[in-house]
């Protein structure tokens, strides 16, 4: 039996889960397993050491597939590892620490951990108070997903400004983040309207690289009043190529926002900002294969970043009796991915400290392919790029005054 | 019936004279020939059951708290994760305090006894709440 590589290893624990042996001791080894926005960050955050680069993972560990993992979680000495059951090879991993400021409080005593997370190493944020789709009778939530049951439980129902400015403040300070993902249901159309105000606060007094993942407006200009107030990258989760899955498994997306909104708005985003500063967001391991590598076509042509989760059946979602899905088709996806990125230059690994736990970056993936010339190209080209984007990312990162008004009606009059 | 009514007195006395809904729940429990179990040390009044679903123990726990005039009830599994916070919710219901309808709270126990599967999931039932659910 050959050892799998950090990448495919990642692969095979997103798709079966682990155990957890009890010589582990993670109340004091690991971060607290927080199951905010969607769903999927209720797992194990682990790292994978690599010789190309090390894999962040958050574990599934909750679900009922993973009580049925060949993978054990097992401390010997000081250092943890996993153990395949099935072969008795062993992979020694790193678990992240607990940042100090998970149990601190912010000025109006909230526990930070309940303003965001450490998602591999970027805060991830849920700033909505939940997500619209829930409160509609019947609810048009989308059936993966659990946000709408997280909001108010394992989270605060409502994140003030300066609540999720200090909690920002101290993340850079002392987990030295350097990118804040912001995040947000549906919020009947006033999606940027939402976000707006946080991204213009966490540029002026935090000074952060800022993501944001919305419903994308219809109304595209107000994707460039959200470039004009600093966000750095877009995401659109449109979850499912295939228009049939698009409309069974997201009632709220098809009826209120439509599968053409998300393209528009990728496509707008893309040209707007340049290459690899939109993403599109989708879900691998419902729709048939075939549809998640056109997707990949799809959103690499528009220059796009292709991010993709791998499906988790989380608890308490609509689909939790769902099947997580085969390494062997992840297997095709992911290499894939990696593939489409080299052959349409898709700059991936090049933001100063961003890794991912929650799904397979595409600099990830590189440990799926063979290494050709093209693979050693298009590396070179990413090392070189790096070295070139660092004052740029630099200047991104200072605290700076942003003149660009939040009522999105009077920059439209006065910029647009 | 409640296995462990003895232990849970305290509570109990304490939620029988909140309301019409904690005396109907209360009766219903009692009259079970599910094993209920009463948490007596849980903020609100807490409710789970001793029984197993597709071979596992049953997680699921309905949490009763009151939120501004209305009786509230979550239900949710906690982590398996000892040291974890996470609570996975499956959403609840709203009601008066003088509520008594049996039929509704027996779906609602119905639910829990299913281990909370979504074909069991009861009429009338919220998915979210706009407020923060208490620890």
């Amino acid at each position: 039996m050959v050892k799998l590589n950090p990448g495919e290893l990642q692969l095979d624990l997103f798709c079966k889960g682990i155990r957890i042996d009890e010589s582990c001791t993670l109340d004091k080894d690991a971060r607290l397993f927080a199951r905010t926005r969607a769903g999927l960050g209720s797992g194990l955050e682990v790292i994978i050491p690599g010789k190309l680069k090390d894999i962040w993972t958050n574990i599934p560990v909750e679900e009922d597939f993973a009580q049925n993992s060949p993978y054990l979680l097992k401390k010997i000495e000081d250092d943890y590892f996993v153990i395949d059951e099935r072969n008795n090879l062993k992979y020694l991993i790193k678990i992240p620490e607990e940042p100090r400021w998970y149990n601190e409080k912010t000025s109006s005593e909230t526990l930070m951990s309940m303003i965001g997370v450490m998602q591999g190493t970027y805060l991830g944020i849920y700033v909505s108070n939940s997500c619209g789709f829930w409160y509609y009778d019947p609810p048009m939530n989308c059936k993966f997903c659990t946000t709408g049951l997280n909001v108010g439980v394992n989270e605060v129902a409502e994140k003030k400004i300066e609540d999720v400015v200090e909690t920002a403040t101290r993340a850079k300070e002392e987990s030295k983040i350097t990118f804040v993902h912001l995040n947000s249901g549906y919020n009947s159309g006033r999606d940027a309207e939402v976000m707006a105000p946080y991204v213009k606060a966490l540029k002026e007094e935090v000074g952060v690289l800022v993501g944001v993942q919305l419903i994308p407006p219809r109304e595209l200009w107000k994707i460039d009043w959200l470039i004009d107030l600093g966000a750095d990258h877009f995401s659109y989760c449109y979850e499912f190529h295939n228009p049939e899955y698009f409309e069974k498994f997201l009632p709220g997306k098809f009826k209120l926002v439509r599968q053409k909104t998300f393209f528009d708005a990728l496509e707008h985003t893309s040209k707007k900002m340049g290459k690899g500063k939109a993403s599109g967001e989708i879900i691998a391991g419902v729709e048939p294969i075939e549809d998640t590598l056109k997707a990949i076509d799809y959103i690499t042509d528009t220059g796009a970043f292709p991010t993709v989760c791998i499906f988790r059946p989380v608890i308490g979602a609509d689909m939790e009796d769902f099947p997580s899905p085969s390494y062997e088709d992840m297997y095709v996806v992911f290499r894939y991915l990696y593939k489409s990125c080299i052959k349409k230059n898709i700059p991936t690994g090049i933001v100063p400290n961003i890794e991912v736990s929650l799904v397979v970056l595409p600099a990830d993936a590189k440990y799926l392919v063979e290494r050709d010339l093209r693979y050693y190209i298009y590396n070179f080209k990413m090392n070189v790029l790096k070295i070139l984007a660092k004052p740029y990312f630099k200047y991104k990162m200072k605290k700076r005054k942003i003149n660009i008004p939040l009522d999105p009606m009077e920059w439209k009059e006065k910029f647009y | 019936m409640i296995f462990n009514e003895e232990e849970a007195k305290e509570k109990i006395t304490e939620y029988s004279d909140k309301g019409e809904i904690f005396k109907t729940l209360l009766k219903i429990l009692r009259n079970s020939e599910e094993k209920y179990k009463i948490h007596p040390k849980a903020t609100g009044f807490e409710i789970s059951i001793d029984n197993q679903v597709k071979g596992k123990p049953n997680r699921g726990i309905i949490k009763f708290f009151f939120h501004k005039d209305k009786v509230v009830g979550f239900f949710y599994k906690k982590s398996l994760i000892p040291h974890s916070r996470d609570r996975f919710s499956y959403g609840g219901m709203e009601v008066k305090p003088e509520f008594s309808d049996e039929n509704q709270i027996k779906s609602w126990l119905k639910f829990l006894v299913s281990g909370f599967s979504p074909s069991y999931r009861p009429e009338k039932f919220r998915r979210s709440f706009p407020f923060d659910i208490p620890e």
